[in-house]
C-alpha cells in the first residue's frame, strides 16, 4: 500500500495548520511554513536527493536549479513550465497509451508534486497537488533531471541507474512509465535551457 | 516498496483559532446549579470593593482600537470585545459561579495603561498577562511582554504614546512561562540584542525551562491548554469566562530571544540602565525558573507570579511538573522578610497591584501561608494514611485565608493543588495493591458496566442523580458507561449536561475550561480546529541540541524500534558540535563529541541549517540537494530511523477512549 507521505497544499499559512492534519503536516518547499518540522516527501527521496546532488557536482545536471525553492522565483516558474511541458511532450508520444491511468510526479528538492491523468485520450497534468493517491505510481526525480532528460542530454536509464529518478509502482506501470520517459526523450520536442 | 511515513516535527507550544463551539448547544442552569451559585453569594464577602479600587487606581487611558490588535495580515490576534459579555455592572448569571464572574468582570472591567508608582507603568488587558514599563536613567526596562509580539508592540505604543519615545534598553522576564516572554520581539530586536543595545535578564536555567516544558510534553500541552483556557468554546455566559489568571492567551506571534544577563545567585544585586535592582531566586515555585525583585529607589516589589489575586497551580493541569509548594510558601516567606517592610508598592505580571507597606506585607503572608497550609495538611493527611482524593476532600483553608478574595480559586484550585502536593512528596501510588495494577480504563469500564447491570441500567440511574445535582457523580459512573461504548450518545449527552452543570458552578477558570471542553467533545466528538504552531527562528535556534535530540527520543516507537540498530553521525561544522546517534534496544541514545567509523549514515550541516529543518523552512531533500546538507552512507537507514518515530495526533481523544471517532 502506498501513500503519500505529506500533504502540500497552497493554503498551507505560515504557522497554521489545516484541519485535522498533525502538526508536522502541510507546506512544500514552495509555501514555507513555520511549523516545526523534518520530513521526507515519499520512501527512497533522501536517496533521490543524493543522487541529484553527485550528479550536479559532477556536472550532469544544472547545480542552480536545485537551490531551495520558493514561492513565486523564476525556480517556481521553470518548474511548473517543465511540467506542463513533460505533459506536452507524453501527449505527443504514442507511448502514452500504455501508461496507466494516472500516476504522479514528484520533485525532491521542492517537495512539489504533479499528478499527470489520462482520459478519452487527453492527457492532464495537475500540479501542486497533495502527493500520490493511495496505490498510485510514482515518479520521484528533481526538474533538471527532467529538463536534461525532455532535452536528451541525459538518458533516463543512466537516470535511473545512478538513481536521479525513483520510479515505484506495479512492475507493468514501471515499465510503462520509464518507457514513456525513454521516447519523449527520444522526441527531443524540447530546447535545451 | 513500503510505505515509510516520513514527519517529524516539534510543536513549541500552540494557540488555538476561533472557538467553534456554538453557545445554543449550552444548557441553561439547572436548579441544583442555581442554588449552589446562589449560596456562594451568601458565602464570600462581595461587600469587599477593595480589587475594584485597586484595579482602577493610576488610570491613564484605554487600549488602543477598542481593545483589538491585529496582525500584519489582518487577522485578529487579540480581542478584548469578546469579553463585552461582562462590561457593567451585571450580577452573575446563573450559569456562573459568582465569585469567578467577579474576577473576570474586574479584569475586564480595567483594561489600559496605569501607573503603578512613579516610573513604573503597566498595560492590562491585552492579552492574559501584563506588560511592565519600568523607567530608568538610561531608557526602558520591559519587564515581561506578554505572550506574542503584536500585542506587546501594542502594549509599547500606548506606553509611548503617554509616555514618550524613551529607548527600551533591558527586557526582564521574570520567569519561563510563554506569557513572559512571548513578545519580546514586539518591543525589543535580535539586532539591537546582538549590538549589546539591549540586555535581556532572566532566572537561571530560564532558556532550558522555558523550552522543555513546550517541547517535550508539547502535543499533550496543546490538547490540554485547550481545555485548560477555554479555547475549544466561545466566550460568553454558557462558555468561557476567563482563565481567572488573565482574560485569556493571544493568539500572535511568539517570539524567544536569548538572555543575556542571568541571575544566577539567590540574591543578587544589579544595576540595569542606571536603576538599581535587587533579585531574588525562586526556582521550582509557580515555575522551574523564576526570580522576583525589588528596586530600592521606587520601593516596588514584584513577587513575579508567585502572589497574584489567585489561588496559583501546585500543579497546572495542562500537564506541567508538579511544583513544590513548600518551596513556593518560602520564597515568598522570605521576600516578606526582605522587603515586607519596605515595598510601597506590589505589582505583578498578572492582575492589579497592592498599595501600602502593611497591605503588601498582609498579602505575602497570606500568600505564603496558603501554599504552607496546602504542602504541610497534605502530607499531614498522606502520613495518616489518607490518598490524595480523600485529603483533597477533606483539606479547606484556614477560613481567613478561604475567605481571601487573593487566594480563591480561580486559576488553582485547594482540591488539585492538594493532590499535587502529595504527588510531589509521594508519587502516584496511595499504598493500596488494588490500585497497583488495575484494569486500564476500556476494561475496567467494561467490566463495571457488565458487572452494573448494563448500559441502560446505568443511565437510568444516572440521570436520577442527575435530577438531584450529583453532578460529580454522574461524570464518574457515566465515564464507564462511556469508556466501555463510546456510541452511546445518550451516556455521552448526560455525561456532557452534568460536565456543563459542574462547569457552571466551578469559581475555577481552568475547571470550567475543563468541563465545557468535555461537554463539547462529548457532544460534538473531537472536532479538530486550526492550531496555530509556533516555532519562530529564534526559538528554535535557541533550542539546545540534546533537547532535540530528547525530543526525539520521546517520539521513538519502541515496539518498532525493537531488533534494530542505526548508528548517526551528526556534525554541526560551525559550532563544532559532533554526535553520535544510536538507536538500539529500542531507544536512542546521544553521545556528544563521538562519530562512529561503523555509521550507517552521517549527516554534515550547519547548526543554521538544522535549525531551518527544524523550523520547518528547509525540507531535508532539499538540504541534500542544494548542498546545505551533506549526506553519506546509507541514506534509507535515515529513511528506516524516522520512519521509526511516531507522529502525535494534536486532537487526540480525553473524555472517550483513544481512537474513538
Amino acid at each position: 500500500m502506498r501513500k503519500p507521505s505529506q500533504l502540500c497544499t497552497p493554503v498551507a499559512l505560515a504557522g497554521l495548520l489545516c484541519l485535522g492534519v498533525a502538526p508536522a503536516a502541510l507546506g512544500c518547499g514552495f509555501h514555507p511554513a513555520m511549523e516545526v518540522q523534518l520530513e521526507s516527501m515519499y520512501p527512497g527521496s533522501l536517496s533521490v536527493a543524493v543522487a541529484l546532488r553527485t550528479a550536479a557536482d559532477n556536472g550532469l545536471i544544472d547545480a542552480a536549479a536545485l537551490e531551495a525553492p520558493g514561492t513565486g522565483t523564476a525556480l517556481y516558474s521553470d518548474s511548473v513550465r517543465r511540467l506542463q511541458e513533460f505533459r506536452n511532450a507524453l501527449a505527443a508520444s504514442p507511448a502514452a497509451a500504455n501508461l496507466p491511468a494516472s500516476f504522479s510526479l514528484g520533485y525532491v528538492e521542492s517537495h512539489l508534486w504533479a499528478r499527470y491523468s489520462q482520459s478519452d485520450g487527453e492527457v492532464r497534468v495537475d500540479v501542486h497537488t497533495d502527493g500520490p493517491a493511495e496505490g498510485e505510481a510514482v515518479v520521484l526525480t528533481g526538474e533538471p533531471v527532467l529538463t536534461a532528460v525532455l532535452a536528451g542530454r541525459l538518458s533516463v536509464d543512466r537516470a535511473l541507474a545512478e538513481g536521479m529518478i525513483l520510479i515505484d509502482g506495479e512492475e507493468k506501470e514501471k515499465t510503462a512509465i520509464r518507457h514513456a520517459l525513454i521516447v519523449t526523450s527520444m522526441a527531443n520536442k524540447i530546447s535545451r535551457r | 516498496m513500503k510505505l515509510k511515513h516520513l514527519v517529524l516535527s516539534v510543536v513549541l507550544t500552540a494557540g488555538f483559532g476561533q472557538p467553534v463551539m456554538a453557545a445554543d448547544t449550552a444548557k441553561p442552569a439547572t436548579e441544583a446549579t442555581r442554588e449552589a451559585n446562589a449560596a456562594v453569594l451568601k458565602e464570600l464577602p462581595f461587600n469587599d470593593k477593595q480589587a475594584f479600587e485597586d484595579s482602577k487606581k493610576g488610570f491613564i487611558a484605554p487600549l488602543e482600537n477598542n481593545g483589538v490588535v491585529n496582525n500584519a495580515k489582518g487577522d485578529i490576534v487579540w480581542d478584548l470585545p469578546a469579553f463585552d459579555f461582562l462590561s457593567g455592572n451585571k450580577p452573575a448569571p446563573d450559569t456562573v459561579n459568582p465569585s469567578l464572574w467577579r474576577q473576570a468582570q474586574i479584569m475586564e472591567h480595567y483594561t489600559g495603561l496605569f501607573k503603578v508608582t512613579d516610573h513604573i507603568y503597566q498595560v492590562r488587558g491585552l492579552d492574559i498577562s501584563n506588560i511592565t514599563f519600568i523607567e530608568a536613567p538610561e531608557g526602558v526596562i520591559v519587564m515581561d511582554p506578554l505572550v506574542s509580539a503584536e500585542v506587546a508592540k501594542a502594549g509599547l505604543d500606548l506606553y509611548r504614546k503617554h509616555r514618550g519615545n524613551k529607548p527600551v534598553v533591558a527586557v526582564i522576564h521574570s520567569h519561563s512561562h510563554i506569557d513572559h516572554y512571548g513578545g519580546v520581539k514586539g518591543v525589543v530586536s535580535q539586532e539591537d540584542i546582538d549590538a549589546g543595545k539591549v540586555k535581556i535578564y532572566a532566572p537561571a536555567g530560564f532558556t532550558e525551562a522555558a523550552l522543555n516544558e513546550n517541547v517535550i510534553g508539547g502535543n499533550r500541552q496543546t490538547r490540554l491548554s485547550g481545555y485548560q483556557y477555554s479555547q475549544l468554546v466561545e466566550p460568553g455566559p454558557t462558555g468561557s469566562v476567563t482563565s481567572g489568571l488573565g482574560l485569556i492567551n493571544s493568539r500572535g506571534t511568539i517570539t524567544f530571544a536569548v538572555p543575556t544577563n542571568l541571575i544566577t545567585e539567590p540574591f543578587q544585586k544589579e544595576t540595569i540602565a542606571g536603576l538599581d535592582f535587587e533579585f531574588m531566586l525562586a526556582p521550582d515555585t509557580e515555575a522551574p525558573a523564576e526570580m522576583f525583585f525589588y528596586i530600592p529607589e521606587y520601593k516596588a516589589l514584584s513577587t513575579a507570579e508567585d502572589a497574584v489575586h489567585t489561588q496559583h497551580n501546585v500543579y497546572s493541569l495542562r500537564g506541567a511538573k508538579v511544583r513544590s509548594a513548600y518551596n513556593w510558601a518560602m520564597y515568598l516567606k522570605l521576600a516578606n522578610d526582605r522587603w515586607g517592610d519596605k515595598a510601597e508598592v506590589l505589582y505583578a505580571p498578572h492582575h492589579w497591584p497592592i498599595w501600602g507597606k502593611e497591605r503588601i506585607s498582609e498579602h505575602l503572608t497570606k500568600q505564603s501561608a496558603a501554599y504552607k497550609y496546602i504542602n504541610d495538611q497534605s502530607i499531614r493527611l498522606a502520613n495518616s494514611g489518607y490518598d490524595m482524593v480523600e485529603a483533597a476532600e477533606m483539606i479547606k483553608l484556614p477560613e481567613a485565608l478561604q475567605s481571601n478574595w487573593g487566594l480563591r480559586g480561580y486559576y488553582g484550585t485547594t482540591n488539585h493543588n492538594v493532590k499535587a502536593a502529595i504527588d510531589k512528596q509521594f508519587g502516584w501510588f496511595n499504598g493500596n495493591p488494588a490500585t497497583l495494577h488495575p484494569l486500564p480504563r476500556v476494561e475496567a469500564a467494561r467490566k463495571y458496566v457488565d458487572y452494573m447491570g448494563g448500559a441502560d441500567a446505568i443511565v437510568k440511574k444516572a440521570q436520577a442523580d442527575y435530577d438531584k445535582g450529583n453532578y460529580r457523580w454522574v461524570m464518574q459512573v457515566l465515564m464507564q458507561v462511556v469508556y466501555a461504548d463510546p456510541s452511546n450518545m445518550k451516556a455521552r449527552n448526560l455525561m456532557a449536561d452534568a460536565s456543563e452543570q459542574l462547569g457552571y458552578q466551578t469559581e475555577a477558570g481552568t475547571w470550567r475550561g475543563w468541563y465545557m471542553s468535555a461537554a463539547k467533545d462529548l457532544r460534538e466528538g473531537v472536532k479538530p480546529m486550526q492550531v496555530a504552531v509556533f516555532a519562530s527562528p529564534d526559538t528554535v535556534s535557541a533550542m539546545p541540541l540534546e533537547l532535540f535530540f530528547d525530543y526525539l527520543s520521546i517520539r521513538l516507537n519502541g515496539p518498532k524500534a525493537e531488533g534494530k540498530t542505526i548508528k548517526m553521525n551528526l556534525d554541526l561544522p560551525d559550532t563544532k558540535d559532533k554526535y553520535l546517534l544510536v538507536v538500539q534496544y529500542g531507544v536512542l541514545q546521544y553521545h556528544k563529541d563521538q562519530q562512529a567509523d561503523d555509521a550507517d549514515v552521517s549527516l554534515t550541516m550547519d547548526r543554521s541549517t538544522l535549525n531551518e529543518i527544524i523550523g520547518g523552512k528547509l525540507k531535508v531533500e532539499q538540504g541534500i540537494t542544494d548542498g546545505t546538507i551533506k549526506l553519506d552512507g546509507d541514506a534509507k537507514k535515515f529513511e528506516e530511523f524516522v520512519g521509526l518515530l511516531d507522529t502525535f495526533d494534536p486532537w487526540y481523544q480525553v473524555v472517550m477512549p483513544i481512537g474513538t471517532k
